[in-house]
C-alpha cells in the first residue's frame, strides 16, 4: 500500500464526531507507544499506580469499615455520608469542568482550526464536552470506586455490583453535571462577556459567597459543653439537609446505589432511570445551545484586532530599577503574567478561600472547650487539608509552567544563563507564593484553635519545608518531562506525566500526614526524642525530594535541544 | 565574528549538517540559502547554542557557543522566523524584561528603548499588549527585542518572511546600516532577490552540506547565470515536480 493509498483510507473512514476521536485516538496510541519504549518508566509507572490504588483501596476498606462498626448509628451514617460525598463531589466537579471546558473549548488552540473545517458547532461541542469531561472525571471516578467497592465488600455483596454501579449510576452523574457546567459557562461567556473580561473578580465573589454560606450553616450560635461527636454530628446536619435535597442528582445516585445494595429493586430502577433521563436532557440542551452559542462565543473570544483591544496600561520605555537582575526580570514576567491569567490563580483562590472560610469557622471548637489533644490534632489535620489542595492546584498549575514557556524558550535560551535564572525565578515565585498562603492559613487555623506556641513554631516550619518541597517536585519535574511544543495545560495534567506527578505529590503528602499523625501521638505521650526522629526524618525526606526533582529538571534543562 | 568549524549534527542514521565551515567578518551580511531540508535552521541552531552538534565547533568571537556559552551568548542576538513572545506582556514590560536579562543599566535601557521603539516605529504602542499586535508589528518588535542589548554579531531565521513592501524595506535598510556600522550578521532565507540586495556573501545549502560560498560576483563567475535563482537551480536541482 502507498503513502496515499493509506491516507486515502484514512480519510474515507472516520467522520464528524468519529474523526474527533479517530484523532485522538492516534495520538493516545502514539503516547502509549512511546511510553511501551521506555521501560523504566512503565516500570514506574505501574509501581506507582499499584501502590497508590491498593493503598487508596486498603485505606477506604478501613475507613468504611469502622464507621460501619460504630455501634448505634454506624450503617446509618455511613449511608447519610454517601449523600454528602456525592453532592461535595458534584460540587468540585462543576468547578472543575468549568475550568476543563474553558481551556478545551476556548483556549486551546485547535479549536480555531476545527473552526475553519466543515464541522458543526453541534459536532464540536459534542466532542469537546466529551474530551473536557473526561479531563476533569477521571479523578473523581478513581475516588469513587475504591469507595465503591469497600461499601460493597462491608455490605457483603458480590463485587462485579461496583462495575454496575460506576456504568449505570456514577457515569450518568458526572455526565449531568458535567453538561449543567458547560451550559453554564456557554451562557456566561455569551451573555456575560463584559464580565469575563473582568472575570479577576468571579473567584473572589466565590469566596465572599462561601463565607456567607458557613454562616448560614448556623456556626454562629453557641452551645455549652458537649461532646466531641455530637459536636460534629451536629455540624454535619445542616449540610445534610443541602445534600438531601431532592432535587439534586446527586441524591438520586446515592438513592439508587443505597436501594441496589440494599436490594429494593424498583426504587434503583427508578433513581437509574431518572439519572440517565436528566443526562439525556441536559445533553440535548447543550446540544441545542451550543448550536446557537459555540460560535459566537469562539469568535468573541478570538483574539482582537488592533484597536479593539483594551486600552494601553503603561507608558513607553517603563524600565524600574529592580529588574535589573536577571531572576528580578523573570520574577517580575512571571508575577506579571500570572496575574493577567485569572485561569492562573482563580481555583487558587477559590479552594484557599473556602478552606479559609472553613477554618475562619472553627473556632466553636476552642469555645466548647474540647480536649486540647483534640485541638492539636485538627490543627494538624488542617495542614494536611491545607497541602492537599495545594498540591492537587501545583500539579495543575505548576507542573506545566516551564512547558508553557514553550515557544517563548527561545527569548531566555539566547540570554547567558537565561533558562536557569527562569528555572529558579519559578521555584522561587511560586514557593513564596506557596508559603505565604499556607502559613497565613496555618495561622489562622492554629489561632481559632488555640495551639500551644511550640507547637505553633513546630507545624509552621512543617507547612514551610511542605510548601517547598511540593513547588520544587511539581516545578522540577515539569521541567524533567518538558514538551515545548504543548500549549494545552489540561492535557498535559492529564497525560502519563502529569498523572504521575500527581501520584508523587500525592505520595509526599502521605508522608507527611503520616509525620503529622505520629508526631501527634509522640506530643500525646510526651515522647520528645521520637518527636524530634519524626522531624528529622520529615526533613530529610522532603530534602531529597525537593533537592532530587530540582536537580533533574536543571539537568534536563541543561541539555535541551529547543524545539524553537 | 560568527565560525563554524567542521560543524556536523546527525539525527540517529540521519545527516542534518555534515562538516560545515565558514567565518564571517565584521561589517559582513552572510546569507544561508538553500531548499526545504537543506540544514539551514539546523546550522543557525546550532551556531546559537540551541542545539548541540554531533561534530565541529561554532564559534562567536572567538568563544565556543557550546564550551564559553555565556560570554557568546552577549555578543549575540537570535532572531527566530516566527515571532514568538510574551503575549501579556505589554512592550515596554518585555522590553524591561530583555534588558533585566542582560543586565543592562537602567537609565541605558529607558534610552535604547526609546531610540529603538522611534526607529521600529513603535512608540504608540508601547504600553500595549504584545497580543493584541498585528503580525508585522510583532516580527518588528522581535528585531527590536534582539538589539536593545547592542549585540556584536546577529542571526536571522527567515526574517523577511510575512512582512509588508514598508517593514521588508525599514528591516533591509536596517540590516545593511548594522552592518556598516561593523555588525556581523548572517540569515537564512528564501528570498533570493532580497539576497541579491544585501548580502555580501552567499553559502549555499542541499541536504546538510555546503555546496558554495562566496560573493555574488564570484558565484556568478564560478557558476554563470544572471541571477541568484539561476544559480540556485544549477546547484541543488530544478523543480521537476508535475503541477496539481
Amino acid at each position: 500500500m502507498t503513502g496515499c493509498d493509506r491516507v486515502t483510507s484514512a480519510h474515507r473512514q472516520p467522520a464528524g464526531e468519529a474523526l474527533f476521536f479517530w484523532v485522538r485516538w492516534r495520538m493516545w496510541r502514539a503516547g502509549i507507544r512511546a511510553l511501551w519504549q521506555a521501560p523504566a518508566k512503565l516500570v514506574v509507572m505501574t509501581i506507582t499506580w499499584t501502590v497508590l490504588l491498593a493503598g487508596l483501596s486498603t485505606l477506604c476498606d478501613h475507613g468504611v469499615r469502622f464507621i460501619y462498626n460504630s455501634p448505634g448509628f454506624g450503617p446509618f451514617l455511613l449511608s447519610r455520608l454517601w449523600y454528602l460525598l456525592l453532592f461535595v463531589i458534584l460540587a468540585m466537579l462543576g468547578i472543575s469542568q468549568v475550568a476543563s471546558a474553558y481551556s478545551t473549548f476556548i483556549r486551546a488552540p485547535e479549536t480555531r482550526w476545527w473552526m475553519v473545517l466543515p464541522v458543526s458547532a453541534r459536532t464540536l461541542c459534542r466532542v469537546k464536552w466529551v474530551e473536557s469531561s473526561v479531563y476533569s472525571a477521571w479523578a473523581v471516578l478513581l475516588l469513587l470506586l475504591p469507595l465503591t467497592m469497600a461499601y460493597v465488600r462491608v455490605l457483603n455483596q458480590p463485587l462485579y455490583l461496583v462495575a454496575a454501579i460506576g456504568g449505570l449510576v456514577f457515569v450518568p452523574l458526572l455526565g449531568i453535571m458535567t453538561a449543567i457546567s458547560t451550559i453554564g459557562l456557554l451562557v456566561w461567556l455569551r451573555c456575560c462577556s463584559r464580565f469575563v473580561v473582568r472575570g479577576e473578580w468571579i473567584p473572589l465573589g466565590f469566596v465572599v459567597a462561601s463565607i456567607g454560606f458557613f454562616w448560614l450553616l448556623g456556626e454562629q450560635r453557641s452551645t455549652g459543653q458537649q461532646d466531641v461527636w455530637f459536636v460534629a454530628l451536629q455540624a454535619l446536619l445542616p449540610r445534610m439537609r443541602i445534600a438531601m435535597s431532592g432535587w439534586l442528582p446527586s441524591r438520586w445516585a446515592a438513592t439508587a446505589m443505597l436501594a441496589w445494595l440494599e436490594g429494593r429493586r424498583v426504587e434503583c430502577a427508578v433513581y437509574t432511570a431518572l439519572l440517565w433521563t436528566t443526562l439525556f436532557v441536559a445533553w440535548r440542551v447543550l446540544d441545542h445551545l451550543s448550536a446557537a452559542l459555540l460560535w459566537p462565543v469562539l469568535r468573541q473570544h478570538a483574539q482582537p484586532a488592533l484597536g479593539e483591544a483594551a486600552p494601553a496600561r503603561r507608558g513607553k520605555g517603563h524600565a524600574p530599577w529592580w529588574v535589573r537582575h536577571p531572576l528580578l526580570a523573570c520574577l517580575t514576567k512571571d508575577a506579571l503574567l500570572a496575574g493577567r491569567d485569572p485561569m492562573q490563580w482563580s481555583q487558587a483562590v477559590m479552594f484557599f478561600g473556602l478552606l479559609g472560610a472553613y477554618f475562619a469557622n472553627i473556632h466553636r471548637i476552642a469555645q466548647l472547650s474540647v480536649d486540647p489533644q483534640w485541638r492539636i490534632g485538627i490543627a494538624a489535620l488542617n495542614l494536611a487539608c491545607t497541602l492537599l489542595v495545594f498540591g492537587s492546584l501545583a500539579v495543575r498549575f505548576l507542573f506545566p509552567q516551564m512547558s508553557l514557556e514553550g515557544r517563548n524558550l527561545w527569548l531566555v535560551r539566547i540570554v547567558p544563563r537565561g533558562v536557569r535564572q527562569l528555572f529558579v525565578s519559578k521555584l522561587a515565585f511560586y514557593g513564596m507564593a506557596a508559603v505565604v498562603i499556607i502559613e497565613c492559613l496555618l495561622g489562622l487555623s492554629m489561632a481559632q484553635l488555640g495551639v500551644p506556641l511550640t507547637l505553633r513554631w513546630w507545624l509552621a516550619l512543617v507547612g514551610v519545608m511542605a510548601a517547598a518541597t511540593i513547588v520544587g517536585l511539581t516545578v522540577g519535574l515539569g521541567a524533567w518531562w518538558m514538551d515545548p511544543t504543548s500549549q494545552d495545560a489540561v492535557r498535559m495534567v492529564s497525560s502519563s506525566n502529569g498523572a504521575l506527578v500527581l501520584v508523587f505529590v500525592l505520595a509526599y503528602v502521605g508522608c507527611v500526614v503520616a509525620a503529622l499523625v505520629l508526631a501527634w501521638l509522640s506530643w500525646l505521650v510526651g515522647a520528645w526524642a521520637r518527636l524530634g526522629f519524626i522531624s528529622l526524618g520529615l526533613t530529610a525526606i522532603s530534602a531529597l525530594v525537593c533537592v532530587l526533582s530540582i536537580r533533574l529538571g536543571l539537568a534536563r534543562l541543561e541539555r535541551l535541544e529547543s524545539a524553537v | 565574528m560568527i565560525q563554524a568549524i567542521g560543524l556536523t549534527k546527525h539525527y540517529g542514521s540521519f545527516v542534518a549538517l555534515h562538516d560545515l565551515s565558514f567565518e564571517s567578518r565584521p561589517g559582513e551580511i552572510l546569507a544561508l540559502v538553500g531548499p526545504n531540508g537543506a540544514g539551514k535552521t539546523t546550522a543557525l541552531k546550532l551556531l546559537v547554542g540551541s542545539l548541540t552538534p554531533t561534530a565541529g565547533q561554532a564559534l562567536i568571537g572567538g568563544f565556543d557557543v557550546h564550551h564559553q556559552p555565556v560570554d557568546a551568548k552577549r555578543l549575540l542576538a537570535f532572531v527566530p522566523d516566527q515571532p514568538f513572545l510574551y503575549e501579556q506582556l505589554t512592550v515596554s514590560e518585555l522590553l524591561s524584561f530583555i534588558g533585566g536579562m542582560y543586565r543592562m543599566d537602567p537609565a541605558n535601557l529607558q534610552r535604547r528603548a526609546e531610540q529603538l521603539l522611534r526607529t521600529f516605529d513603535l512608540e504608540q504602542v508601547a504600553g500595549r499588549q504584545i497580543g493584541q499586535l498585528s503580525y508585522g508589528m510583532k516580527s518588528r518588535l522581535l528585531l527590536l527585542v534582539s538589539l536593545l542589548h547592542e549585540p556584536k554579531a546577529m542571526i536571522l531565521d527567515e526574517p523577511f518572511f510575512g512582512l509588508d513592501p514598508q517593514t521588508l524595506r525599514l528591516m533591509k535598510q536596517l540590516l545593511i546600516q548594522r552592518a556598516a556600522d561593523g555588525m556581523t550578521i548572517m540569515l537564512s532565507t528564501h528570498q533570493l532577490p532580497i539576497v541579491e540586495d544585501v548580502a555580501h556573501r552567499i553559502a549555499v545549502l542541499s541536504r546538510g552540506r555546503l555546496l558554495a560560498l562566496g560573493t555574488w560576483d564570484e558565484l556568478k563567475q564560478q557558476h554563470g547565470g544572471q541571477r541568484l535563482e539561476d544559480i540556485f537551480f544549477q546547484l541543488t536541482g530544478a523543480p521537476h515536480r508535475e503541477l496539481a
